[in-house]
């Protein structure tokens, strides 16, 4: 056994215990971890196969972005330890078909498979993998790429103008009316008549006393 | 390997006034609009004139490593679709301060949306096709929902969103599917592959039917038209105009690319299903029209019973078919501006100002048919300019629409669709009574004493006035002498050499 076959069967062996473990995990925290886990082995997987760019973006945006945002909102949220006793069986068994049907499709596209790819495979991976996206990316499909930079612009700008506007009905306090205020503004005071007492009055105010 | 960038001069227009008012509002956060419309329809300007710099016109070429067509059929389309935008952006400017979306934000989604545009109708490569697609289509989801305080406004920005998604994951869909029968993204390669296959490629045709599906969403062609009269009638009514003219230019440039060129070898499977969704389209859209009280609803259906006519010309599938198809969508474009451009004038502003101060349903007023009653005695302009429109959109002789119609139908009845072009006649009469039901209600109707009283239609700009005039009298002109646009549009695809 060659060291980069067994390098792959060590890296295998981790990342199938530590998919197991992202959805047996009982606390949220630990499969999340797990699934961090999962990711770096796979980088190391892509990364043997030759593949480095895509192992150190996997590493780059999936471990050190996505799934760190992941954690935090975990511990933010401070998740209960799943109840897993009576619903996991229910679970069980479409779990176990849809995985069966996964199995038995790769299983399918590996014994049918056309063979013609591993090839190209190993022709790249004797090229620079990084170089080779780059001239893809910059010079093959530039315009595309510049197409898709005005697209997350436009998904940020819509965003923000749907979220951000200020609505008409919004109450909100102005802090610098405020401290400039007068008393004119307040309390406007009128300069009328004197008025006396009644009967009724001094009646209905003693009563209102007594309440 | 190096790229000239000039001829990318249009859109890098329209990008740089994007980021200058993006610059602009960071700078100076609390200004209105007027700075970023100067700036836009300057923009759009340029950008039409760099069009016309930079083209070749004699021989149509693929830059951008051939992802990009500059042709005389992308330049015609190209122009149209930045003068239409500019058209109604002067006609909507009062209507937009009335709604209070008088800020720099719009601007910059009206921008977006029409680079999409710019780029749909270049691209001739499945990846700038589609990314084109979603920016044009990701603005309008916002726009749509621009009104956050209208009820009728949000309800329709979320239905358009989840409907386009889909819509775009259909078409996503259907574009892996030929990629995954052919092997390459490119539409020139694609067309040399697809030859070979004839049409019994289960795979090509698969992907055929899912990418009709997702165009049939953006034209709004009967089955999948439901989203269009519940967005014409919620949208800010310039972003209904908007929807209803700029993206569909691309989108009939799409289809009819696709028709011609790469997928050509199925043309009897296409027939087959644009068949189908032109007689759907034609039907539900002159007879649910005649059940709608509000305008802009029945300009919805209206829309549709058009998109049917047009897929009538494209399904010909020659080039006599995709001409006339070209030049009806760009009649419909210059009726559905003088339609807009009246009603834009009226009064919308919504109730919800005063009325119902929670906001929670505003009904904005102006677009009613009843609104519309006896509206010769008070504004004899708007209801001569509106007659114009809906007799052009009915298709009446001297006009435009007319031509639009004759065109599309001739070329049916020419290459032996006889009972489709029997039906078009039979639904146009149809779509006619609610036309002209409008016309009758403005000019031989008038209001009952009393009502709407006090009621002052809002003045137009001289300069909105004067362009909405010419551009109502551009109907009667060009119908007057419809061989001018119909002859640019057949030049035009005649200089394309088979690159449409």
């Amino acid at each position: 056994m060659s060291f980069s076959a067994f390098l792959f069967y060590v890296l295998a062996v981790i990342l199938l215990a530590s998919a197991v473990r992202v959805v047996s995990a009982r606390q949220p925290v630990h499969a999340a971890l797990s699934l961090v886990l999962a990711f770096f082995t796979m980088a190391a997987l892509w990364i043997t196969l030759g593949a480095e760019f895509l192992g150190l973006a996997l590493v780059v945006i999936y471990v050190g972005a996505v799934m760190v945002l992941f954690l935090f909102v975990l511990m933010m949220l401070d998740v209960r330890q799943t109840d897993q006793s009576p619903r996991w069986r229910l679970h069980l068994v479409p779990a176990l078909v849809v995985g069966a049907v996964m199995l038995a499709e790769i299983v399918l596209l590996i014994v049918n498979g056309t063979r013609t790819k591993t090839e190209s495979l190993e022709t790249s991976a004797s090229m620079e993998n990084t170089r080779e996206l780059g001239e893809l990316l910059f010079e093959d499909y530039l315009y595309s790429l510049e197409l898709v930079a005005v697209l997350l612009l436009v998904g940020m700008i819509a965003a923000i103008v749907l979220t951000h506007r200020q609505s008409r009905f919004a109450k909100r306090q102005e802090p610098a009316e405020q401290n400039a205020v007068r008393r004119d503004d307040r309390l406007r005071i009128v300069s009328m008549q004197a008025e006396t007492e009644t009967e009724d009055d001094t009646v209905h105010s003693s009563e209102k006393r007594e309440h | 390997m190096t790229f000239s960038l000039i001829p990318l001069l249009p859109e890098l227009t329209l990008l740089a006034a994007l980021s200058l008012i993006l610059l602009m509002v960071a700078l100076y956060p609390s200004q209105d609009g007027t700075a970023a419309y100067r700036l836009t329809q300057l923009a759009l300007w340029v950008a039409l004139l760099a069009l016309w710099l930079t083209q070749d016109i004699e021989e149509p070429q693929l830059i951008m490593n051939g992802m990009l067509l500059r042709s005389t059929s992308t330049l015609l389309m190209q122009s149209a679709a930045l003068l239409a935008l500019s058209l109604a952006l002067l006609y909507g400017r009062a209507s937009l301060i009335r709604q209070k979306l008088w800020q720099p934000e719009t601007f910059m989604l009206f921008l977006c949306s029409t680079l999409g545009v710019l780029a749909v109708i270049g691209a001739y490569h499945f990846v700038p096709l589609f990314v084109g697609l979603e920016l044009m289509a990701l603005p309008l989801y916002a726009m749509v929902a621009l009104r956050k305080d209208d009820a009728l406004s949000i309800e329709a920005g979320l239905k358009y969103f989840f409907l386009g998604a889909l819509a775009s994951g259909f078409m996503l869909y259907g574009i892996s599917l030929v990629y995954g029968a052919t092997g390459s993204l490119g539409l020139l390669a694609i067309a040399h592959l697809a030859e070979g296959f004839g049409s019994s490629n289960t795979l090509l045709l698969l992907g055929l039917i899912f990418i009709v599906a997702g165009l049939a969403f953006k034209l709004s062609a009967v089955p999948f038209h439901m989203w269009a009269p519940d967005v014409y009638r919620g949208a800010p009514t310039l972003v209904t105009l908007f929807i209803s003219t700029v993206p569909k230019l691309a989108v009939v440039v799409l289809l009819l690319r696709l028709m011609s060129g790469p997928l050509s070898s199925l043309l009897t499977e296409w027939q087959t299903m644009l068949a189908l969704l032109a007689v759907l389209s034609m039907i539900v859209g002159a007879v649910v029209a005649i059940a709608q009280p509000n305008l802009k609803r029945m300009l919805a259906y209206s829309t549709i019973g058009h998109m049917g006519y047009l897929l009538l010309g494209a399904l010909v599938g020659n080039t006599d078919g995709s001409s006339a198809a070209m030049f009806y969508i760009l009649t419909y474009a210059l009726s559905n501006l003088v339609a807009f451009g009246v009603l834009l004038s009226m009064n919308e502003t919504s109730d919800g100002d005063s009325k119902n101060a929670d906001g929670k349903i505003t009904l904005s007023r102006g677009s009613d048919l009843e609104d519309f009653r006896g509206l010769y005695q008070r504004s004899p302009i708007r209801a001569v300019l509106m007659t114009l429109a809906m007799l052009s959109l009915a298709g009446v002789p001297p006009l435009l629409g007319f031509y639009g119609k004759f065109a599309v139908i001739a070329v049916a009845l020419i290459n032996g669709f006889v009972w489709l072009s029997i039906i078009a006649i039979l639904t146009s009469v149809i779509a006619a009574f609610y036309y002209l039901r409008v016309v009758r209600l403005m000019l031989f109707s008038s209001r009952s004493e009393g009502e709407g009283e006090g009621e002052i239609l809002p003045a137009i700009g001289v300069i909105p006035r004067t362009v909405l005039t010419l551009n109502g009298l551009a109907l009667l002109a060009l119908g007057l002498f419809p061989s001018v646009l119909l002859d640019t549009t057949a030049q035009a695809l005649a200089w394309t050499f088979g690159l449409l």
